[in-house]
């Protein structure tokens, strides 16, 4: 069975703040005796203000609060971001261009070939292989700089840097499929209108050649003569 | 003359430079808007991430606080906003008002499955039950509730308009309701 309870439906929070009006208030609690629905909602309100009466604050964990007012430490991030959409653009337009590119032993190794197709899991493997290879080093030298300070601190900058790699290279992958996906379709279109013209040109082509033909039977038997 | 110090003054000496009144400032407020972020994203590692993105926005716009209206109010709808992005984010297609009273979407969860709350049972099944609402639901029941805002409050700091959100109220009661009671069955 269902209940109209307009307009006791918008009044429950009003019923709660005591913000209703002696005859809505009385209208209202009039509806609550008839109708179970509003009762239980009404109840419901009531243990969620107990609930959020209860609750303890959880305590916050370690966090730095003053990188914020440091911002050649935001820039470092920029700087690190940039480089890796120039990274992006570059491999994107290797795709485009046919050129194989591999990572080994901290160093790009660029060749020409006919080896062409870059599909998007091979570039986003590779770039995985150069971040991974990056925050070694970052890390590496992360260690160095910071043997001076506590314990604490090196622990929380690693955890940063994990933090800001994972988000940039989730980014980056996102990026990487989309331009590969592009370029890709760039690509077939490019092929699809080539072979149209193809098509037309060697219709053309026959139709020409069906034309001289037929010219040459005509000429023939005069040059027979 | 200690402890007195308000955010106003704290505020204009972070602005200064002042590393330790900005500590003083955020230490004074983080809790509140963890505690929020658990309850709305149900993950502690997210709610450090609003946390962290909310005072990067605080000391950001921390020249246009104007004093009116309280820093914790002003802090808390900084944080709203960004969570109600990334709910968003995290699910689209979740309605942000129920066509009907059945309950559309009512299976629909938004914490993240292999994310384990570390909080007593009573917490995790409140947190729980709040996964299951639509963002904009969420906020007005953890506002009413955790905040003690008025609807008209809620109006305000959400701003949309009254009737909207108490009808969203409506709603969000509802599926608690249905949400907290098949927890008691299970
Ligand atoms: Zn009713």
């Amino acid at each position: 069975m269902s209940h109209n309870h307009e307009p006791f439906d918008q009044q429950v929070g009003d019923f709660l703040d005591s913000k209703l009006s002696k005859s809505e208030r009385d209208a209202f609690v009039q509806h609550l005796n008839s109708c179970s629905e509003c009762q239980g909602l009404v109840q419901t309100a009531r243990d969620l203000q107990a609930r959020a009466e209860r609750w303890q604050a959880e305590p916050v964990p370690q966090w730095e609060r003053l990188r914020y007012l440091f911002p050649q430490q935001k820039s470092s991030g920029l700087i690190w971001r940039w480089a890796l959409i120039a990274a992006c653009l570059f491999l994107g337009f290797a795709s485009l261009l046919q050129v194989r590119v591999s990572w080994e032993s901290n160093h790009f190794q660029i060749a020409f070939g006919p080896e062409p197709t870059v599909n998007p899991e091979q570039v986003a493997t590779l770039i995985d292989q150069a971040l991974t290879d990056y925050k070694q080093q970052q890390a590496s030298a992360l260690d160095d700089q910071l043997e001076r300070t506590s314990l604490e601190m090196k622990l929380q900058n690693e955890k940063l840097l994990t933090r800001v790699m994972e988000q940039s290279r989730k980014d980056q992958r996102e990026d990487m499929a989309l331009l590969v996906s592009q370029l890709q379709k760039q690509r077939e279109n490019d092929v699809e209108i080539m072979r149209v013209n193809f098509k037309t040109l060697m219709q053309e082509n026959s139709r020409n050649r069906e034309g001289l033909i037929a010219l040459a039977n005509i000429v023939e038997p005069k040059s027979k003569y | 003359m200690f402890g007195l110090v308000n955010d106003q003054a704290l505020a204009k000496k972070a602005l200064e430079g002042s590393g330790d009144a900005w500590e003083r400032l955020v230490k004074k407020h983080e809790k509140n808007i963890y505690n929020y972020g658990l309850r709305m994203l149900g993950s502690p590692d997210q709610a450090l991430d609003l946390l962290q993105e909310t005072f990067f926005a605080v000391f950001r716009n921390l020249h246009q606080y104007d004093g009116v209206g309280s820093f914790s109010g002003w802090i808390l709808k900084i944080a709203s906003n960004r969570c109600i992005d990334l709910l968003r984010k995290r699910n689209p297609a979740a309605p942000k008002d129920d066509p009907d009273p059945a309950f559309e979407g009512l299976t629909e969860t938004r914490l993240n499955p292999e994310e384990t709350l570390h909080l007593s049972a009573e917490k995790n099944r409140l947190v729980q039950a709040m996964q299951k609402l639509p963002p904009e639901q969420a906020v007005i029941l953890e506002l009413k509730f955790f905040h003690g805002l008025t609807l008209d409050e809620v109006a305000d700091h959400c701003g949309t308009s009254t009737n909207t959100v108490k009808s969203r109220f409506y709603s969000a009661l509802k599926k608690m309701k249905i949400h907290l009671e098949a927890q008691n069955v299970a």
